[in-house]
């Protein structure tokens, strides 16, 4: 059994809306992050995603369950108490025109985690050490009192990933890191994200809607709808045998790059996502699920455990 | 001979700048034939959503177009007078966008915005548009015509926004629509969906041009395909010669990098590089710098496009065409 490096139990996050409503934006989610490994979170926009990524990170406090780092219980705790795992989670963002900061040059950005932490004495091995990031993740050294707006996104984003693995943090959640790039260029990034969790054994939560880039990068992944989890399991075996209808439908509804096999899908979902302010009673995907039944409608599924694997559908074998 | 809905040639569009006039178009030659969706693709800055831009007039002064022709059924846009082709855009051409919410009105019900085009480039009674909306929004897979008629933009979802869009572009019943990246602001399940609603239209008789960075939707609806690079058509094919045989670089390279991420392989292909700077391109052919083949005479003059198979061309000096089977 490999070691557990963050424990997430029944987190719950809503946010209040206009009318004295409110949007449930993540009910009821438990996931482990196994350490050096992948978990890919998928699902589409507004489905909670990024709220679960945020408040792992300690950005956003949970409204009930519990976060652990290594066994330690982190949810609850103050800034400072946090301080000390802090350093060991790091973030990477979609958008690298807005995560860098535009008056900054490189070698400030990227010796800002390193001062923050006081990882170096003086200023000249700080540099040193910049410099050194940079040429990890493939940035000329040259380069180092340029400014954001001097770089292509894709050096944007290496940029970003620099400032990430600088602390030498243990785990990096990534936001949908290659969702901004083209794909010549995302492959790049995707290339770096895999060596440098194999060189520095870094465990990746990484949040995408897209299914080929999820497919690639994750061990495992876990599936989202409407703020909960319908299913997950080792990358490959959901993959090639999705147990939830809405796996089945969000894998087969991506296009293939092979106008040979147009026929093969077109087994498209209607509708789209319902509001998070009114989430179906039920199994939320009811609604859009051709094989709903009364027992759906009414009964919310839990998430059962099958073999390596969790589904929450009234439906799936045992 | 099928018949050709829009025909593009030589095209050139450019910005002047402190460093000089900056050439995004350069010599732009494409066709939409009729009731077919013909697909434009490129990395972003490649010049696609220029040229959509430019075939409905719509670059922003101080870009202009320098030189081409632009032809719609024959009919030379370019010699039209600004209100003969203001009057045909909407009825004739018609356009939509990557992101619906910013290409609606925010404070106008949706249904009012729809009639608007209807009552301005037909004579009709107010009832009547509003008949044609809702036929429209049925056509357009708008679920409840009736209720969202009098729903303003915020209240629907993305992928309805969308499909008002299209509704919106589609009522005049248009020879031509341009799709600018119709489906990248929506989710996967909701893409196929609109997907499937754009071939619908084509086979009633529209000509799309559908410009996309997604390979994969190219791949599913398009019939032909263009490859654009740098301001410049890389490569021009029907869609199964195009990822079958693709015979420019550029296009292996971009192919070869989404098959290395579907197929799962250790390190995944990427082109070298990046996307140049227009105004600063290298001399020679423009993707010179990135290319694993690259010979002395890439380096020294630009390569024109040549055919290189049956409806197959290609701006390439080392591409060689399949011989046939």
């Amino acid at each position: 059994m490999s070691e557990v490096l963050l424990e997430a139990r029944k987190l719950y996050k809503a946010f209040p809306a206009d009318h004295h409503r409110t949007v449930q934006a993540v009910t009821d989610v438990s996931l482990e992050l196994e350490k050096g490994k992948t978990l890919g979170l998928v699902g589409e926009s507004g489905c909670g995603k990024s709220t679960l990524g945020r408040m792992l990170m300690h950005l956003i406090p949970p409204d009930s369950g519990e976060i652990q780092i290594r066994g330690t219980t982190v949810s609850g705790m103050s800034e400072a108490e946090f301080m000390k795992y802090r350093r060991m989670l790091q973030m990477v963002f979609q958008d690298p025109y807005a995560s860098l900061n535009p008056r900054m040059n490189v070698r400030n950005l990227i010796a800002e985690p390193l001062e923050t932490y006081r990882m170096y004495e003086s200023r000249e091995e700080t540099t040193r050490h910049v410099a050194e990031l940079m040429k990890t993740v493939g940035l000329p050294e040259e380069f180092l009192y340029r400014y954001p707006h001097q770089f292509s996104g894709g050096q944007r984003q290496r940029i970003a990933i620099a400032r990430a693995i600088a602390p030498d943090p243990e785990l990096i959640i990534c936001d949908e890191p290659v969702s901004a790039l083209d794909v010549s260029v995302q492959n790049q990034i995707l290339n770096l994200l895999k060596k440098l969790q194999q060189t520095r054994g870094l465990t990746y939560l990484f949040i995408s809607h897209d299914l080929s880039v999820i497919r690639y990068i994750s061990d495992r992944i876990a599936v989202m709808y409407l703020g909960k989890i319908c299913e997950t399991g080792a990358t490959e075996e959901v993959f090639r045998e999705p147990l939830h209808p809405y796996t089945r439908f969000l894998t087969a509804s991506v296009p293939l790059p092979d106008p040979h096999r147009r026929g093969e899908r077109r087994q498209t979902l209607t509708g789209e996502i319902p509001s998070p302010l009114a989430p179906p009673s039920g199994c939320r995907f009811h609604t859009r699920c051709p094989f709903a039944t009364e027992q759906c409608s009414q009964e919310e599924p839990a998430l059962r455990q099958s073999g390596g694997r969790q589904v929450a559908c009234h439906l799936s074998p045992n | 001979m099928e018949e050709k809905t829009l025909i593009v040639e030589d095209l050139c569009a450019g910005f002047p700048t402190l460093r000089g006039e900056v050439c995004v178009l350069d010599h732009v030659s494409l066709e939409v034939a009729k009731g077919k969706i013909t697909g434009l693709v490129g990395e972003s800055g490649c010049g696609k959503s220029m040229t959509a831009r430019a075939v409905m007039n719509l670059i922003r002064f101080p870009g202009r177009v320098t030189s081409g022709r632009i032809l719609l059924e024959g009919q030379d846009l370019g010699s039209m007078g600004k209100k003969e082709r203001r009057m045909l855009q909407g009825q004739e051409i018609s356009m939509i966008f990557q992101d619906p919410m910013t290409s609606l009105n925010p404070v106008m019900k949706v249904g009012k915005q729809v009639d608007e085009t209807v009552l301005l480039h037909e004579h009709v009674t107010r009832d009547e548009a509003k008949k044609r909306t809702l036929e429209m929004f049925e056509a357009a897979g708008v679920p409840d015509p009736e209720r969202r008629y009098h729903c303003y933009p915020h209240q629907l979802s993305g992928g309805l926004r969308q499909r008002v869009m299209i509704a919106m572009a589609m009522i005049c019943r248009p020879k031509l629509l341009i799709a600018d990246e119709p489906t990248t602001a929506l989710d996967v399940t909701v893409e196929a969906q609109i997907l499937d609603l754009m071939k619908e239209m084509s086979r009633k008789g529209t000509g799309i041009l559908l410009i996309s960075h997604n390979l994969g939707v190219i791949a599913q609806v398009c019939d032909d395909a263009y490859v654009m690079y740098a301001g410049k058509i890389a490569e021009q094919a029907d869609i199964c010669t195009l990822f079958d045989h693709p015979a420019h670089p550029y296009t292996k390279g971009l192919l070869s990098a989404v098959s290395s991420l579907r197929n799962g392989c250790e390190t995944l292909k990427t082109i070298p590089g990046n996307v140049p700077d227009l105004s600063r391109l290298p001399a020679g052919c423009c993707f010179s710098p990135r290319c694993d083949c690259c010979r002395q005479e890439c380096k020294e003059k630009a390569p024109e496009m040549r055919e290189i198979g049956p409806g197959h061309s290609v701006r390439c000096f080392a591409a060689e065409g399949v011989t046939a089977e």
